[in-house]
């Protein structure tokens, strides 16, 4: 998954042209079946700070939606989400990047309760 | 859908979704205001997901775009029936065709069988019967915004469900075809989705032998009848109705049959509840050794319309709706309450669509006083089963299957 940096009028851009999409835009194609274009990638705005670059191993596989949409989580959390997506998920992350993201994300996205 | 009608729809949830609308010329503003309360530290609580509208979809609530998380609004559960193009789309992996082409798409079967198949899906919608019904599909975290603790997890409303006419070819009329050896145990079943890595585990899914034997498992080819919406598992959807989502599988591409069980993460590691009989632990307590899979659906209903913090004027009427539904045991009962659960009376039912399917409930009432009432909804099945008051919903570590008595507040002028 690539991030790409878009402006704020290519966004808008990006949002009115997503708004037009009607069902009937969904591509006919030559053949019989189907085929879909599939958005630009939607750009998560990350708090920029220590780990931010570490972070965006994380977007190798999803958005960082799934990581916002969490919500603040307490440090714990962050750490048993992290160790989840390495151990069930086979991030390619080394235990000092872990602590990296588990540190960001305790920081960043933590809220300090038990 | 004509472009009328997607403009009125766009219009009226602009209106009606409030705070959380991307609206267009607001949405730079929008996003640099999320951006500033993180950086401030805000109190706030989940990121608010824009509006999105994706491929043969209407804007729905964007959890994620990569893989495509995407919930329908609330207010479309006052119908039976959910359009294609706002049912709610959820892919574990990144990796998804955008493109099927018919020619070279095949459905396998394969494994502890006779006769091994790669049926088209022309070959598959003229050689077996199809069957047509209506069913619910819920994902298994639907509703888990509602847990406390904040479990792991998509932080679903109630938007990850909807209720379509399912048409296909029932599963076991396919492997009887390839003549299924009757020591059979278990399927394998794979869709065209790919996780980004390797390593990853695929999305597989299980059925056991009296799974894949029922008569109402279907592969469905047709929604609501039309073709499947691509981000809905084009061209072929396995329908397992009465169980959660987690145990269907979109663009279904592969069936192994085994003649013993053999694990696969997502039915024998993912989608666990407790292995006791409420699948429940106390709030907070971890994942405990003994797990169950998640299988069957519980009772549900929620609240349509009014919205959320309606405003509403002393004197109006007001129409309360919403849909209800079960496992398929039917739904006999869907009681209101507009005193916080104080008193309760019964909501009128509309058509049964049948077992499986949405069962919408209504209910008009007039206020006679000013202030914030809070209304309730809460089902009963044939069984006498009902769904839990909030404060008695059961806590499990993976938020899935929410079904307390559903409950909104409006505001009374």
């Amino acid at each position: 998954m690539k991030i790409i940096g878009i402006t704020q009028s290519l966004a808008i851009s990006f949002l009115l042209a997503s708004l037009s999409v009607t069902a009937e835009d969904a591509a006919t194609p030559p053949f019989a079946g189907k085929t879909i274009d599939f958005p630009k990638a939607y750009v998560y705005q990350m708090e920029k700070g220590e780990g931010y670059e570490t972070i965006q191993k994380c977007s190798i596989c999803h958005s960082f939606g799934y990581i916002l949409n969490q919500g603040k989580q307490n440090r714990s959390f962050w750490e048993h989400e992290t160790h989840k997506m390495i151990e069930a998920y086979k991030a390619p992350i080394s235990p000092e990047e872990e602590k990296v993201i588990v540190n960001y994300l305790a920081k960043f996205y933590g809220n300090d309760k038990k | 859908m004509t472009d009328m009608r997607r403009r009125v729809f766009i219009k009226s949830s602009l209106v009606s979704l409030g705070a959380g609308i991307i609206c267009t010329p607001a949405w730079s503003q929008k996003i640099n205001m999320l951006s500033r309360s993180m950086e401030q530290g805000s109190a706030s609580e989940a990121f608010q997901p824009p509006m999105m509208a994706f491929p043969e979809k209407k804007p729905l609530w964007m959890h994620s775009d990569s893989p495509p998380l995407l919930e329908t609004p609330r207010e479309a559960f006052a119908n039976a029936v959910t359009p294609n193009d706002e049912f709610f789309v959820r892919w574990h992996h990144a990796v998804i065709p955008d493109t099927i082409d018919l020619k070279t798409y095949r459905l396998s079967v394969s494994g502890n069988v006779d006769t091994p198949l790669e049926l088209s899906l022309a070959e598959l919608k003229s050689r077996f019967e199809a069957v047509e019904f209506y069913a619910v599909k819920q994902c298994g975290g639907n509703s888990r915004s509602n847990f406390s603790p904040v479990t792991s997890g998509i932080q679903w409303h109630h938007g990850a469900m909807g209720c379509a006419l399912w048409k296909g070819v029932r599963l076991r009329d396919v492997l009887a075809a390839a003549k299924i050896k009757p020591n059979s145990e278990f399927l394998k079943l794979n869709g065209l989705e790919r996780p980004i890595l390797p390593g990853t585990p695929p999305f597989m899914r299980k059925l056991d032998k009296d799974e894949f034997n029922r008569e109402d498992v279907i592969i469905a080819y047709q929604m609501n009848g039309e073709d499947l919406p691509l981000l809905n598992g084009y061209p072929l959807v396995l329908i397992v109705p009465g169980y959660f989502a987690d145990n269907w599988v979109k663009m279904l591409e592969r069936i192994d049959v085994l003649d013993k069980d053999e694990p696969v993460f997502y039915t024998d590691k993912a989608y666990r509840l407790p292995a006791n009989p409420f699948g429940s632990v106390a709030p907070g307590d971890p994942m405990p050794k003994e797990t169950r899979a998640l299988k069957a659906l519980n009772i549900k209903s929620v609240i349509a319309t009014p919205s959320e913090n309606a405003v509403i004027h002393r004197g109006d009427q007001v129409e309360m709706a919403g849909v209800a539904f079960d496992a398929g045991y039917g739904i006999k009962e869907v009681l209101v309450s507009m005193d916080h659960g104080k008193s309760w009376t019964s909501a009128t039912l509309d058509k049964d669509l049948g077992r499986y399917a949405f069962r919408r409930w209504s209910y008009t009432f007039t206020p006679s006083k000013s202030g914030i009432l809070t209304l309730m909804s809460r089902a009963i099945n044939r069984l006498g089963e009902t769904q839990p008051l909030p404060a008695n919903m059961e806590w499990n570590p993976s938020g899935y299957a929410w079904n307390a008595a559903d409950h909104l507040t409006i505001n009374v002028l």
